[in-house]
């Protein structure tokens, strides 16, 4: 099996973009609180939450940031990428049934230091940016599949 | 049950004072990595294929780096300040990488209060057993308040 | 929102003979989840002292568990979101054990640009390089504006 990497330092450019939408649901707050362990009320109890001043449930900050791992895992750069570094402000509060959409954009390529600059926004259904940020990646290097080619 | 506000709120502004700290520690198991995956849809093979990660420099495979920063949300939404606790702004250095089965022990230290933003600011680092820093950054909060109608 | 940005390839993008290929390891919260989702407690997936009994020794991954693997690939991949799957064919031809890595491809068979229909070839092969299962089908790529 070939261990298949995405996008190398190289064939990455600045400006190069790519986007991720979900429409978050009930069960993915569930499961992030479960996962985290992060029962903060606000996010899993209606009743708790009616009573502040958002009126209703509002999304995990830290769920939000972590779809721009699926950009970064699956897309651009892409599989075998790990993050340096990235810092996320939440903007506008996130609820449930709200459709995020990522966009990431690259803005720095430092082949020799083999990182890439993103910078990231999140926006809702109705085009409100619920968060910006900004990282360094390590994109992905290939990998030793010699033991492939002599089997295939 | 009561969920009224007043009962399970966090702790709120005037409870938190700079040099206060908390903590939490978990072991990071595989179930936690693919639930963690599929909420997100990063199926990064970095964390979910053993072929894959043998053949990278760190040989098998690693916890999803926000699944571990997530730590950070449940210490503040669970711990302290606690139910009520709003994240606004998080800045993540990832600096070795966790794998499954790693026990990881997150801490949060109060090291700014704006009493007038009503904002908190924390240091947050995650070590590994071996004593390794893994994860460090810091978070901006609004931590729990009472909302009045009439302020609205 | 018009979400032109995130949909997949369009027929015109795609030619006969393009792969795309997604590889994961199995792990037992895989089959129980899977399990949960759609109900089938067979047996054979989720008690071990009863598939140390059967053929298979061990429990094994629903066999429609790796068919999804293509699906996957299909929605996310070649062509990508906005696929609209049709039809499909399926035959297992080996059993996938928890903690197997499993590498699913997908290949352009066929394309009727007029009718907007592609037709696939797929199989999977574990990390020993068995092919455990062979697939082919038709999907509808998306229509892009």
């Amino acid at each position: 099996m070939k261990a298949r990497i995405g996008k190398t330092v190289e064939e990455i450019k600045v400006g190069d973009c790519a986007y991720f939408a979900k429409t978050l649901s009930n069960t993915d707050m569930l499961l992030f609180a479960g996962v985290t362990g992060d029962v903060n009320l606000l996010p899993i109890n209606d009743e708790f939450a009616k009573q502040t001043i958002f009126k209703q449930r509002v999304a995990h900050g830290m769920l939000t940031a972590s779809f721009i791992t699926n950009i970064i895992g699956m897309r651009l750069p892409g599989y075998g990428s790990t993050v340096k570094s990235q810092k996320v402000k939440f903007t506008l509060p996130v609820f449930i049934a709200d459709t995020i959409e990522i966009g990431l954009t690259i803005t720095a390529v430092d082949v020799a230091e083999n990182t890439v600059d993103f910078s990231v926004v999140a926006t809702n259904q109705d085009g409100k940016v619920v968060m910006t940020g900004s990282g360094v990646i390590n994109p992905p290097v290939p990998l030793d599949d010699s033991d492939e080619e002599q089997g295939e | 049950m009561d969920y009224s506000i007043e009962s399970k709120i966090g702790r709120t502004i005037s409870e938190i004072s700079i040099g206060d700290t908390a903590s939490f520690g978990k072991t990071f198991t595989e179930a936690d990595v693919y639930q963690f995956t599929g909420i997100i849809g990063n199926f990064n093979p970095t964390h979910l294929n053993k072929e894959f990660a043998a053949k990278t420099p760190y040989g098998k495979r690693t916890v999803p780096q926000m699944l571990v920063a997530g730590l950070v949300s449940k210490i503040l939404g669970t711990e302290y300040p606690g139910n009520g606790t709003v994240h606004v702004a998080q800045e993540l250095e990832f600096l070795k990488p966790v794998f499954m089965g790693d026990t990881i022990e997150a801490t949060v230290e109060v090291t700014k209060i704006d009493g007038k933003l009503n904002r908190v600011w924390f240091d947050f680092k995650c070590v590994n057993r071996d004593g390794d820093l893994v994860l460090t950054g810091e978070t901006e909060i609004i931590p729990p308040f009472i909302f009045c109608e009439e302020e609205s | 929102m018009a979400f032109q940005e995130i949909l997949g390839k369009s027929i015109g993008e795609i030619e006969v003979g393009d792969k795309a290929y997604f590889a994961k390891t199995i792990s037992e919260t895989d089959v129980y989840q899977f399990a949960a989702v759609t109900g089938d407690f067979n047996p054979a997936h989720v008690n071990e002292a009863y598939a140390t009994g059967t053929f298979f020794k061990h429990r094994i991954a629903h066999g429609q568990l790796t068919v999804s693997l293509i699906s996957n690939i299909l929605g996310t991949q070649l062509p990508g979101p906005g696929t609209i799957f049709v039809s499909s064919s399926v035959t297992f031809m080996a059993p996938v054990y928890i903690e197997d890595t499993i590498e699913a491809v997908v290949e352009v068979a066929e394309l009727n640009r007029e009718k907007n229909r592609l037709k696939f070839k797929a199989w999977c092969v574990n990390q020993k390089g068995v092919k455990v299962l062979e697939s082919e089908g038709m999907v509808m790529p998306p229509k892009k504006r």
